[in-house]
């Protein structure tokens, strides 16, 4: 049989399709009365078309089941695979007590560093930008200690301003490893470790100089820097975060410089970077207004776990001796009678981490009373202001050594400072005698 | 629930309620389907992608900030894993998706018209499975694929020629 006609073999298409006119029908019939190979050519494309109905209504028939199995894989997937997990906690959280004392520090860390998220912009860019933190009834986002590898991530979700949950995650993102829930109208935090089902409910102190929590330091120092007219912000341009194009600013103020990263459609917040002070932080991931569950924020203990003592976290009251005894129990017992390089949640994580064998002893509640301890003097340092000039100059400061200065700061209206050394006397300074 | 819009199931679904998002598998499963039968053109791998997007989706749902536009974002990623599979396949490592659907009892009798399909070019394929499969009409497909009419009534056209050359080397191959 010939091939049917070049000039027809459309048409004909087109009439399987059905989308001829009566018209165009019928001068195609003419043409297939009198061209065999038309004729067949029409009758092979019919053919074709009833096999891919009759094929359709067997797929379709098949939907069902298709639908039936996708619903029982979404069942049986893990309920914390729901948590996006941009990186992971990677391979420092191995002993217990760098699970409680790092996340007491990074819990703390969050609580206090954003401090400066946010900055002004000129224009219509930075009222948008700023907006969904000011407005949103909820947030959640990601934070990072510090780039790089081995670098702590928590999840933090605000259910309005009284309540906060920080996760931390597993190696491989599926599993939280511990839970943090803050409630500031009860003052209390509840830690939780899913895997060894334990928790402890943790009384944050006197809440008469209530810190503010995250959500609502954002929104303070938000509405602050707008109004500051000293504030300077330098445009960074566009680039490329996750695949996403972002629009950057940064915006250096007396404590450091914060830098934001925005989608230029939504001007909804992807990235903010945020140098502040020692403590050098990445909020990434944001979601605002998402619903968040009621129980993710409950106070209860969880049915099926222990409950360990309670403690104190006073991080309303934090004085210098709490810092003192930080710094005596980081050279002490952390470290082999040395004072760290720096004093922040990186540093401290990092040591606990090379040191882990030293722990491997202690009691459960020994552990979570080191944690305890340690945290104070971290929160007593986050909460010095810039005119309180804290310099740390500790790095190889040997414990005992009387002489070298470890770390000094100017408490409020004082005019001198005070100067704490190796053996962890604390002096007052005058500015000009000051170590060099 | 059937009644609820996506944007409210879509909520529930971020809320732990697994019942809505099995709505939404309900909903959408099917376009999700088509779209990686016309994008790869195998039954099988098609039925595996599919349901990786609709668990991709579950997983992320958090990350959707309008449940409105469930449909489009689940299509979003549904394309991006098809890509991917592509891809894999073509580097000769067939990717290895979590399936647990039992092979599908209504494996279709024509392989050789299966097989046709499968050879032709995705980009005609896929308004042909929609077109024929999906029973949508010329309309729906081109807002789905976002083109005009008149583009896809010509790959319509072209699909439907190609098809039946393809099927006639396979018979003469025979």
């Amino acid at each position: 049989v010939s091939s049917p006609c070049e000039r027809m073999q459309d048409r004909i298409a087109d009439y399987v399709l059905g989308t001829l006119s009566q018209q165009e029908i019928d001068t195609l019939n003419q043409h297939i009365d009198s061209c065999p190979a038309c004729r067949q050519y029409i009758q092979a494309l019919d053919n074709e078309k009833r096999s891919l109905l009759h094929l359709a209504e067997e797929l379709q028939a098949g939907m069902a089941i298709r639908q039936a199995n996708v619903i029982e894989a979404v069942n049986r997937s893990s309920p914390s695979a729901r948590v996006r997990v941009p990186a992971i906690w990677r391979t420092i959280m191995k002993s217990r007590i760098t699970k409680l004392a790092g996340a007491a520090a990074i819990i703390i860390a969050i609580l206090t560093a954003v401090h400066f998220l946010g900055s002004p912009v000129e224009g219509i860019a930075w009222a948008d930008v700023v907006r969904p933190i000011l407005t949103a009834r909820t947030v959640v986002f990601d934070v990072i200690m510090a780039e790089g590898e081995n670098v702590p991530i928590t999840r933090v979700m605000n259910m309005g301003t009284q309540r906060v949950r920080s996760e931390l995650l597993s190696p491989d993102g599926k599993t939280v490893q511990v839970i943090a829930i803050f409630d500031y109208d009860t003052s209390r935090m509840l830690e939780l470790i899913p895997k060894q089902k334990t928790a402890v409910l943790i009384e944050l102190g006197d809440m008469a100089e209530k810190p503010e929590n995250v959500l609502e330091t954002m929104r303070n120092t938000i509405t602050e820097l707008q109004n500051d007219p000293n504030v300077s912000v330098e445009p960074l341009g566009e680039k490329e975060i996750d695949g996403r194009i972002a629009k950057g600013f940064r915006a250096t103020g007396p404590d450091g410089e914060v830098t934001v990263w925005a989608d230029p459609q939504t001007a909804l917040p992807i990235r903010m970077e945020q140098k502040w002070r020692q403590m050098q932080f990445v909020c990434t991931d944001f979601q605002f207004d998402i619903e968040l569950d009621e129980s993710l924020f409950s106070m209860e203990i969880p049915e099926g776990y222990s409950e360990l003592p309670s403690g104190e976290l006073p991080i309303a009251s934090t004085t210098e001796k709490d810092l003192v005894e930080t710094l005596r129990m980081w050279a002490e017992i952390i470290l082999d009678k040395v004072f760290p390089e720096d004093f922040n949640g990186q540093v401290y994580v990092n040591d606990v981490n090379k040191n882990r064998e030293k722990f491997a002893k202690l009691t459960q509640e020994q552990r979570v009373e080191l944690g305890l301890k340690m945290g104070p003097g971290f929160i007593f340092v986050q909460l010095l202001k810039a005119e309180n000039d804290w310099h740390y100059v500790g790095k190889d400061v040997k414990l005992d050594d009387s002489e070298s200065p470890v770390c000094w700061y100017r408490p409020d209206g004082s005019e001198t400072y005070r100067v704490i050394y190796g053996d962890l006397s604390v002096k007052d300074v005058a500015e000009g005698d000051l170590p060099k | 629930l059937n009644d609820r819009s996506d944007k409210d199931l879509v909520v529930a679904c971020r809320a732990g309620d697994r019942t809505a998002y099995a709505v939404l598998v309900k909903r959408h499963y099917e376009h999700v389907f088509w779209l990686c039968l016309g994008i790869l053109g195998n039954l099988h791998d098609a039925e595996d992608v599919a349901q990786d997007a609709m668990l991709k989706a579950f997983v992320r749902i958090g990350t959707l900030r309008d449940g409105a536009q469930f449909r489009l974002w689940v299509a979003k990623i549904t394309k991006s894993l098809c890509v991917n599979f592509l891809r894999r396949k073509k580097r000769g490592k067939k990717a290895v998706a979590a399936k647990v659907a039992q092979p599908d009892p209504s494996v279709p009798a024509n392989d050789n018209l299966q097989q046709a399909i499968e050879k032709l070019p995705p980009k005609i394929r896929l308004p042909l499975v929609m077109y024929y499969f999906g029973g949508q009409s010329v309309k729906t497909v081109a807002q789905k694929l976002d083109m005009s009419s008149s583009s896809v009534y010509l790959k319509l056209r072209t699909a439907v020629k190609e098809l039946h050359n393809l099927l006639v080397r396979q018979g003469e191959a025979e």
